[in-house]
């Protein structure tokens, strides 16, 4: 998977933003240091970015810049948990997760009636899985445990779940990302669910913080 | 509080301990610790060892100290010999002594009235030097105010606001006296930089990127790129200037 990649320059000309704005939102942790691709050109070395991303990111920060300051929008992208806890039925009227999502969480986990992020993120990765249809509810439950179990390993980093099927046996695995998967022809990547961004959304439901 | 109860660590001879928590940690003589270091105070004004990271609220290096891990603390000041293996992450550092960084630097305000290396990245809101300096990494920072004595370098500088002057008072007259004769010229040496606001002196660059650029005395650049304004003033030289 070849990422498109923009150079410093175009992305300064395409956003209207200064070179010193995109300094200072590194130095502010709002874009990831490995975002910075070094590249050499004819020109000598040149930095670049993952296109999509990058122009993501700068148009979120563009927006929510003149609502919370720089500070509360690192913690919004960063990749660490929020200190945080809600009851179930506050998740549901928020729109953090839908019910269906919570009841499927508590039939495998048992009644929770506060949850904390973690909970919160366990909710969200399982919504996320169920609702491209191709996991079951029965494999959810192994998403599950593996998220619990695997995801103390990836705090603060960015990581992402994928869930992979050969011959109706289904197994999932965490991954640090940037990461690069080859997975035998036999078997069948179904889906991957990137961590990190859904940490960023339901930091924005909860609303800055 | 949070260091109430906790013990101090003082060695005045030749000396070692091993790492803990402590109130004040304080070493005169040739010490040596054996592991991480978690303390309120920390002070070294003789010749120190430490094997593993330093964790202080205050920091103060006065003699030559060789720390191998991180150095971490609100307030760091640096006036003899200091040589960091991994990184220092500070809210303020005054380094007038030499100071050596293996990693990087990350901090809001740091103040270099003598030489500095840094290998890797430094990151400041503000980032005032006198004298010379050496970045290996990227200097980004939201203003850097540089008064060139010696030799600067830096590989590369991302920022809002930059002013590079020579330096011209006491000290630095003698100086300029004495490079004069050895046909020495102070110097701030790069290869890209990139901000909003530049203002060079005595600058050697490849790539100048900018808002509003002004390019003074004794600058030599190759490329600068403007978006606002371009004055080149004094005996400054721009081989080639684009508007963008």
């Amino acid at each position: 998977m070849e990422e498109e990649l923009i150079s410093k320059k175009e992305l300064l000309e395409l956003t209207g933003i200064s070179y010193g704005q995109l300094y200072r939102w590194k130095r502010k942790n709002l874009i990831p240091e490995e975002w910075f691709i070094r590249k050499s050109t004819f020109t000598g070395q040149e930095t670049f970015f993952p296109k999509d991303k990058i122009l993501e990111r700068i148009d979120k920060i563009k927006n929510m810049k003149d609502d919370l300051s720089l500070d509360d929008l690192a913690d919004i992208f960063s990749p660490k948990p929020a200190d945080i806890f809600l009851k179930g039925e506050d998740l549901v009227k928020r729109k953090i997760v839908s019910s269906m999502a919570l009841d499927i969480y508590m039939n495998i986990r048992g009644n929770t009636e506060v949850f904390s992020f973690e909970k919160i993120l366990s909710v969200a990765v399982l919504e996320k899985f169920l609702q491209t249809g191709s996991v079951s509810i029965e494999e959810s439950s192994i998403i599950l445990q593996n998220l619990e179990d695997g995801y103390k390993n990836f705090k603060d980093k960015n990581c992402e779940m994928v869930f992979i099927r050969k011959l109706g046996v289904a197994t999932c695995f965490l991954l640090s990302i940037p990461n690069e998967l080859y997975i035998e022809k036999t078997s069948k990547l179904v889906e991957r669910v990137n961590i990190s961004k859904l940490i960023e959304e339901i930091k924005i439901k909860l609303g800055g913080i | 509080m949070e260091f109430e109860g906790r013990q101090d660590l003082k060695i005045s001879g030749a000396g070692s301990a091993s790492g803990g928590s402590y109130n004040e940690v304080r070493i005169s003589g040739a010490g040596e610790i054996k592991g991480d270091i978690d303390c309120n105070e920390f002070k070294v004004s003789g010749a120190s060892e430490i094997k593993g990271n330093v964790k202080a609220k205050f920091a103060r290096i006065s003699g030559a100290s060789d720390i191998r891990g991180n150095l971490i603390s609100d307030e760091i000041l640096v006036s003899g010999a200091s040589n960091v293996g991994g990184d220092v992450i500070a809210k303020r550092v005054k380094i007038s002594g030499g100071s050596n960084i293996k990693g990087n630097l990350y901090v809001e305000d740091v103040e270099i009235s003598g030489g500095i290396e840094i290998k890797g990245d430094c990151e400041a809101e503000n980032f005032a030097a006198r004298g010379g300096f050496d970045i290996g990494g990227l200097l980004n920072a939201g203003n850097v105010d540089i008064r060139v004595g010696g030799l600067c370098r830096v590989s590369e500088i991302g920022c809002e606001r930059i002013e590079v002057k020579v330096a011209d008072s006491g000290f630095f007259a003698l100086k300029k006296l004495i490079s004069d004769i050895f046909n020495f010229r102070s110097s701030l040496k790069c290869t890209v930089i990139e901000g909003d606001d530049i203002y060079l002196e005595a600058t050697t660059a490849k790539i100048v990127r900018g808002n509003n650029v002004v390019i003074a005395s004794d600058c030599e650049i190759e490329l600068v790129e403007y978006k606002n304004d371009l004055k080149v003033q004094g005996n400054g030289r721009v081989k080639e200037q684009r508007r963008i």
